[in-house]
């Protein structure tokens, strides 16, 4: 299997399709990337588009020791940044509030286990609760717990994509945890 | 909630599965393939309009009008040149749609092999 890197150099050679195989390897980890930050298909769809329209245009620029993941994500985040701000996403998220996606693997995962029916119903309230927390998060702190729960990036990756150093990352997570451990004990008391 | 609790709780949310519908991927990948060809037919454009502007330039100079007509003809052919450049830049999205659904363009994407 070619390396992300070969793939690039083939792409730069002139091979147009080398950029179809990065497409095809990051769709789903750039798709739900894109999901969580914006949190409606709509603009999940448009940010994932402009994304690699972006990288392609940057590919010129791109340096070999830079992870290509880290380095696409860093993409995504700019240009959801420049053109992806509060005002649209609320609009788009009315629109797609009842039918996602996310809500049918939720009822999927439901089905699926064997615990009792009390059990589920309380572990996805405490979810959903715990989801409209974090969205409520300013993004200095929602991005960071995002990046850090997909358990595919490493401090390191999460400092690089949002240029700022590795300790800043630790303390805008704890920071992002206490706020959310805070939300929630507020909900439970209410 | 404890610290436990939480981590758990959001591990749980980041990890549920979200994906990119066909359509989407499909979507993409052409308007991969119409950004590298705006991209190409940009460099050639810039490259002929230099080339034609460079030309016609040395053109101006070494003529025998007059100074004053020298700087006239300079002046409409820097307008016409601008002029040309605006419309293509308005027009952009069409002219890459037109070009990467030619015959022409398709043939040198069905040349470059496959990979996939």
């Amino acid at each position: 299997m070619l390396e992300d890197k070969q793939l690039i150099q083939l792409y730069k050679a002139g091979n147009h399709e080398a950029v179809h195989i990065l497409i095809e390897r990051y769709k789903s980890s750039l798709y739900k990337f894109c999901y969580h930050l914006v949190l409606n298909n709509h603009d999940a769809d448009d940010l994932f588009q402009d994304t690699w329209v972006k990288a392609i245009k940057l590919f010129y620029s791109y340096e070999d020791s830079n992870q290509f993941k880290a380095w696409l994500f860093k993409i995504t985040l700019n240009t959801y940044r420049d053109r992806y701000r509060k005002a649209k996403r609320w609009l788009n998220r009315i629109k797609t509030v009842f039918v996602t996606e996310e809500h049918e693997n939720e009822i999927a995962e439901v089905e699926g286990t064997d615990r009792t029916v009390e059990e589920q119903i309380v572990d996805k309230e405490l979810k959903d609760s715990l989801k409209d927390a974090v969205n409520k998060l300013n993004d200095t702190l929602r991005i960071p717990i995002m990046l850090f729960y997909f358990k595919e990036l490493s401090y390191e990756n999460i400092a690089d994509i949002l240029e700022i150093p590795v300790g800043t990352v630790k303390s805008r997570l704890n920071a992002g945890k206490a706020k959310l451990r805070e939300i929630m004990e507020v909900k439970e008391i209410g | 909630m404890d610290n436990e609790r939480l981590e758990q709780l959001l591990s749980k949310i980041y990890s549920c599965e979200v994906h990119p519908s066909d359509k989407l991927i499909q979507r993409t990948k052409s308007e991969s393939s119409r950004t590298r060809n705006f991209d190409r037919l940009v460099g050639i454009a810039v490259l002929m309009n230099l080339g034609v502007f460079v030309g016609f330039l040395l053109l101006i100079i070494f003529s025998d009008y007059s100074i004053i007509i020298k700087g006239l003809l300079f002046i409409l052919f820097s307008s016409v040149l601008n002029i040309i450049a605006l419309l293509l830049l308005v027009y952009k999205e069409k002219i890459a749609v037109f070009f990467s659904q030619s015959y022409f363009l398709e043939d040198i994407s069905k040349t470059q092999g496959g990979l996939l």
